[in-house]
């Protein structure tokens, strides 16, 4: 049985200017799974994601795991003013790769093109970033990742803002993503949603709980995860947070 | 004959040496601008190149009055510029923003101060206007070798000053140091204010580094076409002051300054328009 782990975290602390906002987070993250990272703002889903980053020194614990991650921010935090075409932000995933004096060449801009067709963007490789909705701008950073050829993908509350079937796509897509063998670490607010991941990870200044959604998603973790903030779905749907029972129209 | 008066008209100003040599160092400062301008202004660093301009300006002018080559003293008046914006940042209850206004404003005043002095000898407000018709030879040589440098460096950054302009957040996580592209760009543009600070003065000098690619980016949704149009429109603005210089009397590069800003309200209008 070939060992499929991908991400070993133990222990692990974090925190600002000495003072720890997230403890004890402890998990393992294997190839091809989709692991929901769920929590209150503030959490530590950010400060998480940091760590494993590298932008963030542990205040202890210890990570395995390769050396540079994928990571999908954000879209509502972009520039999108900046002049790029959706091919240009897809190259930014090969930059870090090549020696400063090489610039991305043929084969980076074809890997660039692949990871667009990938994300079912290849027809929009040459619009400007900015020109594009919501959803159609998060499947470009996605492919960014992808031109990173991360193994393991972090992403920052990928379905923010979107409309159900954009939500619908670029799930679709991460799907397809996990099993390919990517890892996939997905910050988010849908308990609903994560219940068709593979594991969920509940953050609140601590690890509350880690393991696959049915044993994880139960009243009691998430009213602890959540603060007791939760409301019950009608019809036996089960609970979620009440400020993020719904998606935001794009 | 109409024709022949237009073309007489039109090649006028280029029968005077002088006009030709400010043509071309126009031509070449406003290619070496308005690439480097592209960056300035997706950098938000407009307001820093203007700091940089107005702080070297004690350093041009001590230069000037001791004989020693005006890019030595430039280049000294940005590295005391910037030890005292250091310096004054770390001060309590003022903030890094408030110590770029008072250090700029300090030097800025000494420099004037010692342009314009009675005793100082004449043609130090060159420094402050620029003489774009008087330039010498070591001026085109240096505007020509700022091209180069630009186009080259220019070229070898080009993706990770994308990144890194496009998404500092996250770009440490594609393997680009914010840190390294915020220098590598402070110090073309630095480069750059010095060489063209002799040419088009301290004053006017950040008009042809942010002019032209605030006109171009009304226009643009991509890097490299943006570059080139700002480095036409700078282009056409020198030629159409030196223009406006020959013909109305005017200073030429103040005509030309002004009309790099009529190119940036014609194309936010045309934008607008759109």
């Amino acid at each position: 049985m070939p060992d499929r782990r991908a991400l070993t975290v133990t222990d692990v602390s974090a925190g600002y200017d000495g003072t720890p906002v997230l403890t004890g987070v402890t998990f393992t993250a294997h190839a091809g799974e989709r692991i929901g990272l769920l929590g209150p703002n503030g959490g530590g889903k950010t400060t998480l994601f940091r760590v494993l980053l590298g932008e963030l020194r542990p205040m202890s614990g210890t990570i395995e795991g390769p050396d540079r991650l994928g990571v999908v921010p954000q879209t509502e935090r972009s520039r999108l003013d900046f002049p790029v075409s959706a091919l240009d932000v897809a190259l930014m995933g090969s930059v870090g790769r090549l020696p400063w004096w090489r610039r991305p060449g043929r084969a980076e801009r074809r890997a660039a093109r692949e990871a667009l067709d990938a994300v079912g963007l290849a027809d929009l490789a040459e619009r400007s970033f900015g020109d594009l909705s919501g959803g159609q701008r998060q499947r470009v950073l996605v492919a960014r990742a992808l031109v990173q050829d991360a193994r393991i993908v972090l992403l920052d509350e990928p379905f923010t803002g979107m409309d159900t079937i954009s939500a619908e796509r670029l799930e679709g897509l991460l799907d397809r993503l996990a099993a390919d063998g990517r890892t996939l670490l997905v910050a988010a607010h849908d308990v609903d949603q994560a219940r068709r991941w593979d594991r969920v990870l509940c953050l609140n200044g601590r690890q509350v709980a880690y393991g696959p959604p049915d044993g994880v998603l139960t009243r009691e973790v998430l009213e602890v995860t959540y603060g007791a903030a939760i409301v019950e779905l009608p019809g036996g749907g089960g609970v979620m947070p009440a400020h993020h029972h719904h998606h935001e129209e794009e | 004959m109409a024709l022949a008066t237009i073309a007489h008209a039109l090649g006028d100003p280029w029968r005077d040496p002088l006009t030709r040599r400010a043509l071309l160092e126009i031509t070449l400062l406003a290619v070496a601008s308005g690439a480097l301008g592209c960056w300035v202004t997706a950098y938000n660093l407009s307001y820093s190149a203007e700091s940089l301009a107005h702080a070297l300006l004690p350093g041009l002018v001590l230069a000037a009055l001791t004989g020693i080559p005006l890019l030595l003293g430039g280049a000294a008046g940005l590295l005391v510029a910037a030890l005292s914006i250091a310096l004054a940042a770390r001060v309590p209850a003022i903030g890094r923003d408030t110590a770029v206004g008072v250090v700029v404003t300090t030097l800025f005043g000494l420099g004037a101060l010692l342009a314009l002095s009675p005793s100082s000898p004449p043609g130090l407000q060159g420094l402050l206007f620029g003489d774009i018709l008087g330039v010498s030879d070591t001026d085109l040589a240096l505007a020509a070798g700022l091209v180069v440098v630009l186009a080259v460096a220019l070229r070898l950054l080009h993706g990770r000053l994308l990144v890194v302009g496009f998404d500092r957040t996250n770009a440490s996580a594609l393997g680009v140091s914010p840190l390294l592209a915020d220098a590598a760009l402070l110090v073309l543009v630095a480069l750059a204010l010095l060489v063209a600070v002799q040419g088009l003065g301290n004053l006017l000098v950040v008009a042809v580094l942010v002019a032209p690619a605030a006109a171009a980016r009304h226009g643009s949704r991509r890097m490299a076409p943006m570059m080139a149009a700002a480095a036409a429109i700078g282009v056409a603005a020198g030629v159409a002051g030196l223009y406006l210089s020959f013909y109305a009397g005017t200073a030429a590069g103040a005509s030309i300054a002004a009309l790099l800003v009529v190119a940036y309200v014609v194309a936010a209008a045309a934008r607008a328009l759109r």
